[in-house]
């Protein structure tokens, strides 16, 4: 991986008590790992948390080495999640990350070492996405911790307090023997401002201070009799003890009003937008004031009985703003009031939107019909419901000005890119073979599922993209193809749906796009980078494994070579029995070029001959008919106006950020399109046979045409 | 709680990619040093492969000590932004589609665009209305500062990542946010992104802001009418450049002026298509419909429709033709211009032709093909010929080398056998009906006319595209236009349907040829309810 972050940046990982740090949310958590003394760091990358494992990368070398803090290159949340045994027995601090749906894969090991319960403190940090902002399902992380009983830290959105709740969090793991979950949000975990530094802490047992002896303590052991002993400690120790320290740490955060009847419970960063809401409709101010009393949960599991009792208690109504379903918060709140036989009236999920990301529009509306509700001022009524209703009108107003919508921009494959080809080349057959079932799988290569390809009929999760088919591809009149990335091989695609094909004698075509790289999440090493993120040199190879599991059908193609991809597809399709697997391989475009330019710099300087492709389009050959483009969806591949007046429509063009892949250029062959296409090659620091052929080409020439194409 | 104004808020919708994520970074760099407190907030993720993306900034001047701390949102809230700084125009149209302009919102904006995927995709053009765009922009702001930061940047010998450092020039000369230029210097300097370049940019952005240049109209310069007949006169040889301009006195005398240039154009391609007499011949055509518009006081859109496309249609894109445009002078000159090549450079372009049967055997004369198009159609040839194997010759000739070049100059030699060609002859019989359509339906009703002189728009393309096309075509008039002409004629007085209906077809067939089923179901869906 290309570094992420510069070396100034990550140099101020080491800065001590009272200095300033600059950089966004995912490098102050590690700021905070360090200043809390963690012995180890692991996690699987993944929207929004990806940002963390770059920040750990980067300071794996100038930072985290030297302090002897072990970095594990997790081969799948699963392996990340397991990481955290080591905190079982003994004092050592450790953290592990990954997105939402990365904990389903992480919920066995997280469910065995939640009954263990830990010594030293243990964090998961979770990326929360609810508003999807990356491929992932609009699920929360907390019912797994709710199942299996671990501590969750959901900070409001500021980095200060983020850091802080680093550090209490490794206290309240320590403190309650339990794992915790640290939700980090996508708007949070991009946050760049800055934060006040404390000291770090040189971890006691590490790398460079291994452990001598280890203990061996049954009660550990989630085996019967011990787990009943386990489950009992959850409820009787662990979580009266969160309680506990939450209460004395003060880590949720209470608003005094001068409201005496009304209160509001929120949690998290919705507390940031809540409060942006209530200074829009003149109820709080920009420091954290408001006229209604605020509970704010940077806690949300356990609640604190107690805390929630106090502040319910004397109010007529409260309302819970929580986003999410399923509204966890909200029926523990309800249940608990209930319980202290309170007689408080709340408001929750009845009167803001049950499913969605809670944008600023929503949030405004529910506070206002929940205001509305316990005001009788006709004057304030009126004022909360022209305030309240602003945005919403405002919206409207702005979303009918124009008849036409604004057209979409959907995300397409790089210019370049290695993993476009094969989706082309699947196409360009669709014309002789038919539409076929896609079972796609979670990659850069989900994309395929998006104009301008339209292929894609399922995606399931990780390394599940095949086995999703096992079912269809015996009881359907349709080839079942599927793609898979190299991350997502050796993720879990190898075994959940490599050996289950094989086993199960599944007939159908696996198309693996191996490119080097864990792309779409910003480039991480992954087993088929042939480094890993520690830069230790590994020698993994698919072919090796697939053959290993019992493949025989195995053909390898050069992405760029299209008429190669559409025989190795159409050999595929025609064999009828069995798995088929077809490895297209080629170096993410990104990746490569941020190499490559560096070295045909250097050559260029020292005088070497460089030839430097681009493809082009003529102007007056092009029709415009724009067929290019449904095979393609290059970003470089674009259009703009014909050269004649005579043609209302535009032409196809090509950009210089061309990198000079051919792939349009072999599209126009393969699908038989246009004779516009043309790769011009520069030859740099041409060779003396370069400028001999020239001239007796030259010479030729100027015999069939007054000058040659020369003047 | 009064509520205060000094908190700014600024969103920057951009394109993955386009390095929208600098420029949040130079805004929140620049805000701390002008003693502010500030969050920035970027959203990658998916977005980040070309699609659309949102930074989000807050800012507040610093508070004294023993005042609580500022609470920024990580949400924008519509109808609440100060300043929207967008990297491209249809990014900007989002957002403020989605309500974050106000009458309080500066916008400052590049109008160039990044086509989008489903902008690419249809036949004809998909582009987004850029006037929608600005009307939108006008509408819900306060203050509104576009330009092409894109073609700014080019001019000064920048790439498109250039477009984010002028953009930043502007919002600081523009002064909608309380940053001095030295704390905009400054911030460039302490992000470390290409430093040189990007200061160089964001002068360029700032002084055309405090010049007020950007606000000049840019209209096209009009090229005047001499040098328009000049500049093609002169890419003719003397002989025909003379009967060019006999042809260009005819057109001036004949036609009103507003129609000249594109009939100037349209001679002038067909005589460097094929010939003088395929010029007339062209004229010729016209003139009929020429009778038809005047006749109708139409205002000559039914004119200007039918020669644009017709002068297309008539030089459709053969092999002669395309082996000619491949190895003009010009066409070097103009590769070379694009690729900016030294003199201690060397150029090779190697082209990409798959001609497919039809294109190589429609070159010969139709007597000798026609008989054979004929077999080939029968079921006999079907049985050991299956209609998708494909007959092609693919070759990529290095056209700057001797042999490629040659290759493609002996084709140019075979134009006098055009127009005996079977191609030149299925072609005619098309325009043929495209002229006698038009005729009969201007004559019913002038609007009917100019919706089937439009409509040939949509024949184009090569090989297997171009048949498609000339089959919805044909399609399109057979089984849209006649029957709901028909139809109309009988029982109402105007053509309003079919009209209506058209429009609608058009536009189906547009975004893919197959949609000329769903245009013909459309057709006799209408016929039917509205009989009923």
């Amino acid at each position: 991986m290309g570094s992420n972050y510069p070396k100034e940046i990550i140099e101020q990982l080491k800065y001590g008590q009272g200095k300033t740090f600059y950089g966004d949310a995912t490098l102050v958590i590690l700021k905070a790992f360090l200043q809390s003394g963690v012995s180890y760091l692991g996690g699987y990358p993944g929207s929004p948390t990806a940002g963390l494992i770059d920040a750990i990368s980067d300071a794996y070398e100038p930072v985290l080495k030297d302090m002897g803090i072990y970095f594990d290159c997790s081969g799948n949340e699963a392996s990340a999640a397991a990481l955290l045994s080591a905190s079982i027995s003994y004092p050592i601090r450790g953290s592990v990350n990954w997105k939402i749906v990365g904990t389903n894969v992480a919920s066995d090991a997280l469910s065995h070492i939640s009954s263990s319960g830990v010594t030293g403190g243990a964090m998961v940090i979770v990326g929360e996405d609810y508003g999807c902002d990356s491929t992932c399902v609009a699920e929360r992380a907390l019912p797994f911790a709710l199942k299996s009983t671990m501590a969750v830290i959901d900070p409001r959105g500021d980095l200060e307090h983020l850091a802080n709740m680093v550090e209490e969090g490794f206290k309240l793991s320590e403190y309650t023997n339990m794992p915790v979950m640290f939700l980090l949000s996508t708007r949070v975990a991009h946050i760049r401002g800055k934060i006040t530094c404390k000291d770090n802490i040189k971890p006691k047992i590490s790398t460079l201070n291994p452990l001598n002896d280890l203990t061996t303590d049954l009660n550990k052991i989630p085996l019967p009799p011990f787990t009943f002993e386990q489950e009992r400690k959850k409820f009787s120790n662990r979580i009266p003890a969160a309680r506990q320290f939450i209460l004395e740490r003060r880590l949720n955060e209470i608003i005094e009003g001068n409201d005496k009847d009304l209160g509001i419970i929120t949690h998290g960063m919705i507390f940031n937008s809540m409060m942006r809401c209530l200074y829009n409709l003149g109820e709080a101010n920009l420091y954290g004031e408001s006229r209604i009393p605020i509970l704010n949960l940077n806690v949300i599991h356990p609640l604190v009985p107690e805390e929630i009792v106090n502040f319910l208690k004397d109010k007529k109504a409260v309302l819970i703003v929580e986003e999410g379903m399923p509204n966890l918060l909200e029926e523990q709140i309800r249940a608990i009031a209930q319980r202290a036989k309170l007689t408080v009236e709340i408001f929750g999920k009845d009167i803001l939107p049950e499913a969605g990301e809670f944008t600023p529009d929503h949030i405004i509306k529910g506070i206002g019909s929940f205001l509305l509700m316990n005001t009788t001022s006709t004057y304030e009524r009126e004022r909360i419901e022209e305030k309240s209703d602003y945005i919403a009108k405002h919206r409207e107003k702005a979303a009918s000005f124009l008849k036409e919508p604004v057209t979409k921009r959907n995300p397409v494959f790089c210019t370049g890119c290695p993993e476009r080809p094969i989706f082309t080349a699947i196409k360009i057959l669709e014309d002789t073979y038919g539409k076929s079932y896609y079972a796609s799988d979670i990659g850069c290569y989900s994309m395929s599922g998006l104009p301008p390809f339209d292929l894609s009929n399922s995606i399931t999760g990780m390394g599940i993209g095949l086995a999703s088919a096992g079912a269809l591809s015996r009881m359907a009149n349709k080839r079942v193809i599927s793609f898979m990335g190299d991350g997502t091989f050796w993720h879990s695609g190898l075994t959940t749906s490599i050996t289950n094909a094989v086993y199960n004698k599944q007939d159908a075509v696996l198309i693996i796009l191996e490119n080097f790289w864990t792309s779409m999440t910003g480039h991480h090493e992954n087993p088929a980078s042939g480094r890993n993120m520690r830069q230790e040199g590994v020698g993994m190879d698919i072919e090796k494994a697939l053959k290993g599991a019992g493949v025989d059908w195995i053909k390898k193609v050069d992405p760029y070579d299209l008429g190669e991809s559409m025989e190795a597809l159409e050999d595929a399709y025609k064999t009828d029995k069995g798995l088929k697997v077809i490895i297209s391989k080629g170096e993410c475009q990104l990746e490569k070029t941020r190499k490559t330019k560096v070295v045909i710099k250097r050559r260029m300087e020292s005088g070497k001959r460089v030839v430097q492709p681009r493809l082009g389009v003529d102007p007056d050959i092009c029709t415009g008919d724009h067929s290019c483009m449904r095979y393609n969806g290059c970003p470089s591949l674009t259009l703009k106006e014909s050269p004649t007046i005579l043609r209302d429509d535009p032409i196809a063009s090509i950009e210089h950020s061309c990198v000079g892949c051919g792939l349009c250029g072999e599209i126009a062959h393969a699908a038989v399109l246009c004779p516009s296409f043309y790769k011009a090659e520069v030859i740099n620091n041409p060779s003396l046979f370069d400028k001999l052929a020239d001239k007796v080409n030259r010479f030729f020439l100027h015999l069939v045409t007054r000058n040659g194409w020369t003047n | 709680m009064e509520r205060r104004s000094e908190l700014l808020k600024m969103l920057i919708p951009a394109v993955g990619g386009q390095g929208g994520g600098v420029l949040t970074d130079w805004l929140v760099q620049a805000f701390l040093t002008e003693g502010f407190e500030v969050q920035g907030i970027g959203l990658p993720g998916l977005s980040q492969r070309g699609g659309s993306t949102i930074y989000y900034l807050e800012a507040h001047p610093k508070i004294n000590p023993n005042e609580k701390q500022i609470i920024f949102s990580q949400y924008p809230v519509p109808g609440d932004v100060d300043v929207i700084l967008a990297q491209e125009f249809l990014e900007l149209g989002r957002v403020l589609e989605q309500g974050y302009g106000s009458d309080k919102t500066t916008i400052v904006t590049s109008t160039h665009r990044i086509y989008s995927t489903l902008e690419k995709m249809p036949i004809s053009s998909g582009i987004y209305s850029d006037e929608n765009l600005r009307k939108l922009a006008i509408n819900f702001s306060s203050r509104f500062v576009g330009f092409n930061a894109l073609e700014i940047a080019k001019e000064n010998g920048m790439d498109e990542l250039g477009v984010n450092a002028i953009l930043l020039g502007a919002l600081g000369a523009s002064e909608a946010l309380p940053i001095s230029e030295a704390s905009y210097l400054k911030a460039i300097e302490q992000t470390g992104v290409a430093v040189g370049n990007n200061i160089k940019a964001f002068r360029t952005g700032w002084e055309l802001i405090r010049s007020g240049k950007y606000e000049e109209a840019k209209a096209k310069p009009q090229i005047k009418w001499e040098d328009f007949i000049k500049e093609r006169a002169q890419r003719l040889d003397s002989k025909r450049a003379e009967e060019y301009i006999t042809l260009i006195s005819e057109i001036e005398s004949e036609y009103p002026s507003r129609l000249r240039e594109i009939l100037a154009e349209a001679v002038f391609r067909l005589i460097d298509y094929q010939d003088v007499w395929y010029a007339r011949k062209y004229m010729k055509e016209l003139k009929g419909i020429l009778d038809i518009d005047k006749e109708m006081k139409g205002g000559f859109k039914l004119i200007e429709l039918f020669a644009k496309n017709l002068a297309l249609l008539m030089s459709y894109e053969d092999g002669i033709r395309v082996a000619e445009l491949k190895i003009k002078p010009e066409r070097f000159k103009r590769i070379k211009e694009e690729m900016r090549i030294r003199d201690d450079q060397m150029l090779r372009v190697t082209d990409y032709l798959k001609p497919d049967a039809e294109e190589i055997y429609g070159l010969l004369p139709n007597l000798l093909v026609a008989p054979i198009v004929r077999f080939t159609e029968t079921g006999l040839f079907r049985s050991f010929w299956p209609e998708n194997k494909k007959l092609t010759v693919g070759q990529k000739p290095i056209t700057t080398s001797f042999s490629g070049f040659l290759r493609l100059w002996i084709l140019t030699k075979l134009k006098f056998i055009r127009p005996y060609s079977y191609r030149y002859h299925k072609e005619y019989s098309l325009i043929k009906k495209y002229r006698t359509n038009i005729e009969k339906f201007a004559r019913l009703n002038y609007e009917l006319g100019c919706l089937v002189a439009k409509s040939a728009q949509m024949v184009k393309g090569y090989g297997r595209v171009r048949r498609k096309t000339m089959d919805a075509f044909n399609r399109f008039l057979d089984n849209v236009i006649k029957p709901l002409v028909e139809f109309e004629r009988k029982t109402r007085k105007g053509y309003h349907l079919t009209l209506d209906v058209g429009e609608k077809s058009l536009k189906l067939i547009s975004s893919s040829t197959e949609e000329i089923n769903k245009a013909e179901r459309l057709a006799q869906e209408v016929m039917q309810g509205k009989a009923a």
